[in-house]
């Protein structure tokens, strides 16, 4: 299990099995679980959780997605793609405005709350560079379009995609198939992997163009300690 | 120029129902994989060169703004 320490809040994930036995102290706790362990999900309705999400896990072999790169129409007019040093506060404010529907981030029933999906993102970037991710950024002159945070990349290793995304509007959406383009001719690993919601069509169409396998499947279920009303994030 | 703009998309996004709204990118018709093949099939068939600039919203909701676009881009005859 593990916790994310939000300003306001915290959320606390883990296996199905663990969450019901531990019964963590957190203001949302998340427990993961597959579609066909019909017992979890009987417990978990009894013990107050209701569906968050689906999550599909994909592979993609960085060599096979190259070659696949080489035939597409990638470069777009003056978009460069670089690996940054820093996760900055332009960063951090596309990654709020990019992910206004994603359920790793609004744990509360409806999206209106984005103050708190804020404090997640921000709690999930800081765990991703404490784990020393990669930054790879798709820019535009200074302005930076999207970028996607890698996790583990060695050389032929396993490599995860923890957080990628692009400033809405078209400019972004353009950004989108040469920052993966770009960050797969930067990885040294021989395997990249990542957990892609299934009502993300968009990413889903992108990875299935490098190549992208699915490999599994990962239901989330969420408790909300204060139930109907939510956590109020410190202003 | 519309009805070969048309084609143009027709033959490079043949999933994509092109005449179906005004709206193709704010309706998220048009995702990333189809914007940049699309950019690529216009800047081959008519020669052109679709500046960084011009990749906005107005110019690719419809197949008209795509054809005012591509014609724009093309200059005078």
């Amino acid at each position: 299990m593990e916790t994310l320490n939000c300003e306001s809040f915290r959320v606390c994930m883990g296996p199905a099995g663990e969450v019901l036995a531990k019964k963590p102290e957190a203001e949302y706790v998340i427990a993961t679980t597959c579609f066909n362990r019909t017992d979890e999900l009987a417990d978990l309705q009894d013990a107050g959780f209701s569906f968050h999400d689906r999550f599909l896990q994909i592979e993609i072999n960085i060599a096979g997605a190259k070659k696949r790169i080489a035939e597409m129409p990638v470069a777009a007019d003056g978009i460069t793609v670089a690996e940054a040093s820093d996760f900055t506060e332009e960063m951090f404010g596309i990654a709020c405005s990019a992910f206004g529907t994603d359920r790793r981030f609004h744990l509360e029933a409806d999206f209106a709350h984005r103050e708190y999906a804020a404090e997640v993102i921000a709690a999930a970037v800081r765990r991703c560079l404490a784990h020393g991710t990669r930054i790879i950024c798709a820019s535009h002159g200074k302005d930076v379009l999207g970028c996607v945070m890698i996790l583990g990349d060695s050389p032929g290793g396993y490599c995860t995609n923890v957080l990628g995304f692009t400033k809405p509007g078209l400019k972004g959406r353009l950004a989108a198939l040469p920052l993966y383009a770009g960050a797969m001719g930067l990885l040294k690993s021989e395997t990249y992997s990542g957990k892609i919601s299934a009502t993300n069509a968009a990413s889903l169409n992108l990875h299935a163009g490098f190549g992208a396998k699915v490999t599994g499947a990962e239901d989330w279920y969420i408790l909300r300690k204060a139930g109907n009303k939510p956590c109020q994030a410190k202003k | 120029m519309r009805e070969k703009v048309l084609e143009v998309l027709q033959q490079e996004c043949p999933e994509i129902d092109f005449l179906s709204s005004d709206a193709l990118v704010d309706d998220g018709i048009l995702d990333s994989l189809a914007l940049t093949s699309i950019i690529a099939a216009l800047t081959m068939e008519f020669g052109i060169t679709i500046p960084y600039e011009e990749i906005v919203e107005e110019n690719f909701n419809s197949v008209d703004a795509l054809a005012v676009m591509v014609e724009r881009l093309m200059g005078p005859a």
